[in-house]
């Protein structure tokens, strides 16, 4: 996954490196909060943001803010990670835009576990926008271009994204156009 | 465990063991940009204390401790966090007070954290 880590401390960033790259993300740093609001901008899609609390301008706060001010279509996960202490740190946080919560020292084997939670809502995400926007159809067979580009039946498609099930039957149009001609042709 | 008493070791080494996971190589960069960055700071710090800047102070010591904190060096740690709350509460004797401690247990950190990379059995 690619990351964009926000961390102003260059001892944290070479830890945070290292553990990222070992877990096989894909990392960009940046210095501090307004670097990391360029990179959001101008380079390609990071979908998880992983920002310290306090840096010096642009802190990580405000840079929460900014990316959901940005109302973009695909959604960023971001992580804020703190050596802030309490529950109205962690509410803060939250209210300011962060979907989880990160502190110093982070442990190895808890941030791996809240990443691939991480990546579990970014891909359900991915597919309710999906159900949500526009399914490319095939005009002829009308099957349904998935996310992984493979095409399946309207039925499968649905079936295997939502709690909805078929009961198939035959609508007055149909009724109309085959059975009753099948009917008339059978019965000679 | 380090507890801020002055008794403890400099460094909880199973914490920098599970950072840096037996990598030598990275053990020597991760200290070399510890000591490096945090020796800025901590002029920052000494700075803003000498101008009683609270704000500055506090960000400095935040800063100092969450670094510290990563690679396990608990006891400093603990006092940049007492730096800290007193520059929350614009306590500035407190800090006064505060920082000759500091400044002796992060040379001690500093020189411990030398010999941990030239592989010298550290004695705790």
């Amino acid at each position: 996954m690619r990351i964009l880590v926000a961390e102003d401390d260059e001892t944290i960033r070479l830890i945070l490196g290292k553990t990222l790259r070992e877990l096989h993300h894909d990392v960009t740093f940046a210095c501090d909060g307004a670097e990391a609001w360029d990179i959001f901008r101008t380079a390609p899609k990071h979908p998880l943001v992983i920002t310290d609390w306090m840096m010096p301008g642009l802190s990580g706060l405000d840079l929460c803010r900014r990316i959901r001010g940005l109302r973009a279509r695909d959604y960023t996960f971001i992580f804020i990670l703190t050596a802030m202490k309490g529950k109205e740190s962690f509410l803060e946080g939250m209210d300011a835009g962060a979907d989880d919560y990160i502190t110093k020292p982070f442990d190895r084997e808890t941030l791996a576990a809240r990443l691939r939670v991480a990546e579990r809502i970014l891909g359900l995400e991915r597919r309710l926008e999906r159900l949500e926007g526009l399914l490319p159809i095939c005009s002829y067979c009308k099957r349904i271009r998935d996310e992984s580009d493979a095409w399946s039946s309207v039925e499968t498609y649905v079936a295997e994204r939502s709690e909805a099930s078929f009961s198939h039957s035959i609508c007055p149009n149909c009724f109309e156009n085959v059975i009753h001609d099948e009917v008339e042709v059978e019965a000679g | 465990m380090a507890n801020g008493t002055g008794n403890e070791s400099p460094i909880d080494c199973a914490v920098l063991d599970s950072v840096t996971d037996g990598d030598v190589a990275f053990l020597q960069e991760l200290v070399a940009s510890y000591v490096e960055s945090s020796r800025v700071t901590l002029r920052e710090l000494r700075t803003a204390v000498r101008d009683r800047d609270s704000s500055r102070v506090y960000q400095a010591a935040h800063s100092l401790k969450g670094s510290s904190r990563t690679i396990g060096a608990n006891a400093v740690a603990h006092s940049f966090e007492m730096v800290e709350d007193f520059a929350g509460e614009r306590n500035l004797a407190e800090i006064d007070v505060l920082m000759a401690r500091v400044a002796e247990q992060y040379e001690a950190l500093v020189e411990h954290l030398h010999r941990v990379c030239r592989g010298q059995k550290v004695v705790v």
